[in-house]
């Protein structure tokens, strides 16, 4: 871990006018949560669509995808990761500092705002079991995220393809696939913390957090291998 | 035919930052140069040029049409290379100005043919066909220039050419510059800040300083009147100052040396016979050329001017 | 005055151009092939044809799955229309990719101000690159209507009427591509406009179509008209259309129809003149 490099990738995510892109969706999380409470519906038929479905489903994994792709990904991309390679830095440090930013970042941004909406729906023991089924979840999709954009060049597409494929689309019908998505041990964890099954997640809490470790731990670990072998043969996509 | 014409042009931006203002120029065929200083205005009127802004005031016309609403003629006979960053790092150089080639209206094939002429003719040849993102600055500032080229302008707006090269590579695109504008028959207008070099291809000068025109000339006209010479000698300084005062002739000390405004030949013998009398040893009596520099400040009086010099 | 530079030759000297120059028109149809050609990668390598290439060849293979097993056991899983609206996913993702090529990266590269010192405006360009991009999810989709149209054909029992019949199945069922793609395009491209970086854009176009879904979800929830929130999803807006104009399709909007297209419309053209807008403001 390494304070400067953390400090500079902070600057570079949040010091711009896009930063305020990760604003809306909250934003209107929240909102739409608050009305949900006020018509009178009962919980459990809305809190799935919002908190899973708008939430845990979209929130959280683009939040993810914008910060995790692009804290070493944007560097990558145009060249400027060479600053950073030439500092006699052990590759693991970079990589695990640039998690920790995005981890953090993503928490914030999409973590903070899904224990809000759910406290807001259910009370305050919802909310905090959100917020760490969200960190857990962010963290991992971070790791996710971040390793592709190491590893491959397209990293958006393929997350992309993860988040609406694998895990919307296959997710909702083929039980098998539920193991390797982040989402699901997100709704597990939040569940369990919850003590109530409200957003009908279906895997075992230990299912849940052994995988979640084990993408925090393919993700570093390959993503710190490939960026050893870095050549930066200034080719471009 | 002219190549621009201006006539009390003025360009406020938004923000009431003024641009240019009241310019009245034109500007003849050749190789002209467009300096002054960054911000002074030079690009501001290549916008104009292109018909990219519209002035606030006053008219403009580019090779005899209006910029504004005969866009697509003069944009086919203009050669634009912008002064930034400005190609994709991932096509090759062949097939960015085929491209732009076709994107200036020339036909599929003909595009190809050109590019590929204009890219050997500024320079490019094996390296064409490799992705750009990987070229050095000079090689990016010919792509720039071939692309403007390819469509065989009747005029060239470059913008800073010889930005970011090194000595060795701006003097070969200042060589390229004036073989486009002799031997290639097209005009140009270089956008520069960089007065010595302008002073080294350009045939005539138009000078811009706060949005206002400084000076429009031909650069024989510019640098022929008001000739200095250096006088340098190494003892009785002051005697020498008097004597060449009481004579009659204008005198101001640079340092080690006397500057003496000339006007015509009997300048030297004056500065002889001072020398001659009053025993003097006489290191150096040469004449500096009028440099464009000295547009910008007096050279005798050595302070700088902002208004229209007087021949 | 200056030195002559070194390595800087030319044979035969300059040649002087003397032929045809076409205009405006040319130019957009050139950047629109050029911007089309970019889109599925061709001239630029394996990897930029990946993605383009699988997806049309997955919903080729949707389009071939669902004619085989209509002409072997007669039961025919979805129809032509539906199929569309079933591939509004690959449509999304290619729009996610493929519309951060077109713009993102000549913005992202200062590219623009060389473009528009030439005969095309602002507007033009923009008009050009969005019939590349319709273009681009039209041709993703269509192959899988021409698969199901042709498979079926030559296996009719019904001769030549069933010939016609699906030929009129597939007429529709190419409408609906096209007027998927027409709005699909028009909604993603401003968006990806908005960024120089791929990497935004892409999640931009995204986030678009992701966020919609769960709204409209959860509004239905509380909304006696399910119907009518349900707009708020470009994809089931677009059922919407498709049911209220066309046959064949199996999710009634009854009444409703009328509006989903006069909401497909106005929405069509308001995300069509903001691009316009946002390119007529593009200077050097």
């Amino acid at each position: 871990m390494n304070l400067m490099i953390i400090r500079i990738t902070l600057r570079a995510l949040l010091g711009r006018r896009r930063a305020l892109l990760l604003l809306p969706i909250p934003v209107l999380l929240i909102g739409l949560t608050g009305f949900a409470t006020t018509t009178g519906v009962a919980v459990e038929r809305w809190a799935p669509i919002l908190l899973n479905g708008m939430g845990l489903g979209v929130l959280l994994p683009l939040t993810a995808l914008i910060v995790g792709s692009s804290v070493l990904g944007l560097e990558i991309e145009d060249g400027t990761i060479t600053h950073i390679l030439t500092k006699p830095l052990p590759r693991r440090d970079i990589i695990v500092s640039k998690l920790l930013v995005a981890w953090l970042v993503t928490t914030v941004a999409a973590g903070v705002p899904l224990g809000v909406a759910g406290a807001i729906a259910d009370g305050a023991t919802m909310g905090t079991a959100l917020f760490v089924g969200a960190a857990v979840g962010a963290l991992a999709y971070s790791a996710l995220f971040l390793a592709l954009s190491v590893v491959t060049r397209r990293p958006v597409i393929i997350g992309m393809s993860y988040i609406l494929i694998w895990e919307n689309l296959l997710g909702t019908y083929v039980d098998g696939t539920k193991v390797l998505s982040v989402r699901q041990f997100s709704s597990t964890i939040t569940d369990t913390i919850a003590g109530n099954p409200l957003l009908q997640s279906t895997l075992s809490v230990t299912t849940a957090a052994v995988m979640a470790g084990v993408f925090v731990l393919l993700g570093t670990v390959s993503a710190t291998h490939r960026l050893r072998s870095f050549s930066l043969a200034g080719d471009t996509n | 035919m002219t190549l621009i014409e201006s006539e009390s042009l003025e360009k406020r931006y938004g923000g009431g930052t003024l641009a240019l203002a009241d310019l009245t120029v034109s500007i003849e065929p050749g190789v002209v140069g467009l300096v002054g200083a960054n911000g002074a205005g030079k690009s501001t009127l290549i916008k104009l040029a292109l018909g990219l802004i519209a002035p606030t005031a006053g008219r403009i016309r580019v090779l005899g049409l209006d910029p504004l609403t005969d866009v697509e003629q003069v944009r086919s006979q203009v050669g634009y290379m912008p002064e930034h960053d400005c190609l994709p790092p991932d096509m090759t150089a062949a097939e960015f100005v085929t491209h732009m080639g076709r994107m200036s209206g020339l036909p599929a094939a003909t595009a190809r043919e050109r590019a590929s002429e204009t890219l050997r003719h500024v320079g490019l040849y094996e390296e064409r066909y490799r992705a750009i993102g990987g070229y050095s600055t000079g090689m990016k500032q010919r792509v720039k220039l071939a692309q403007a080229l390819v469509h065989d302008p009747e005029l060239l707006l470059l913008d800073e050419p010889t930005n970011g090269l090194d000595p060795e590579g701006r003097q070969a695109m200042l060589g390229l510059v004036q073989r486009i504008g002799t031997e290639f028959g097209i005009s140009v207008v270089v956008c520069s800040h960089l007065l010595g070099e302008i002073e080294r291809i350009c045939t005539s000068l138009v000078a811009i300083e706060g949005g206002r025109l400084l000076r429009s000339d031909s650069l024989s006209a510019m640098t022929q009147h008001k000739g200095v010479l250096a006088v340098e000698v190494d003892e009785r300084v002051d005697e020498l100052v008097a004597r060449l005062a009481a004579a009659g002739l204008e005198v101001r000390e640079q340092g080690r040396e006397l500057l003496v405004r000339f006007d015509d030949d009997k300048t030297y013998d004056v500065i002889r016979d001072a020398v001659v009398d009053l025993d003097l040893s006489l290191h150096r009596l040469e004449q500096r050329r009028h440099q464009v520099a000295d547009l910008f400040r007096d050279p005798v009086a050595g302070s700088e001017v902002g208004d229209v010099q007087h021949a | 005055m200056s030195s002559t530079p070194e390595g800087v030759i030319h044979d035969i000297g300059y040649q002087r151009y003397q032929g045809q120059r076409l205009g405006r028109r040319y130019a957009m149809w050139s950047l629109y092939v050029h911007s089309l050609r970019t889109a599925f990668g061709l001239g630029r390598g394996f990897k930029a044809k990946l993605l383009p290439w699988t997806l049309t060849a997955a919903a080729g293979i949707a389009g071939l799955v669902i004619m085989v097993v209509g002409t072997q056991t007669g039961f025919q899983l979805v129809g032509y229309v539906d199929l569309v609206a079933n591939l509004t996913y690959v449509a999304i993702i290619l729009l996610a990719v493929v519309a951060p090529e077109l713009v993102s990266r000549d913005l992202g590269s200062n590219v623009m101000p060389l473009y528009l010192a030439r005969p095309l405006s602002g507007t033009d360009y923009a008009l050009s690159k969005l019939a590349a991009l319709i273009s681009s999810v039209a041709l993703t989709l269509g192959p899988a209507m021409v698969i199901m149209f042709a498979g079926n054909a030559f296996a009719t029992k019904d001769g030549m009427t069933g010939v016609l019949d699906h030929a009129g199945q597939f007429g529709q069922g190419m409408a609906a591509v096209v007027i998927h793609s027409v709005v699909l395009a028009a909604l993603a491209l401003p968006l990806a406009s908005l960024s120089g970086r791929r990497i935004f854009a892409s999640t931009l176009v995204l986030a678009l179509f992701l966020v919609t879904a769960p709204i409209a979800e959860g509004l239905a929830e509380f909304s006696d008209n399910p119907e009518v929130v349900g707009m708020i999803t470009p994809a089931n807006l677009l059922q919407g259309v498709d049911n209220w104009l066309l046959e064949g399709t199996n999710h009634p909007v009854g009444v409703w129809g009328p509006m989903h297209g006069v909401v497909t419309l106005l929405l069509t053209c308001a995300a069509v003149g903001l691009l316009l807008l946002r390119y007529r403001k593009v200077s050097a």
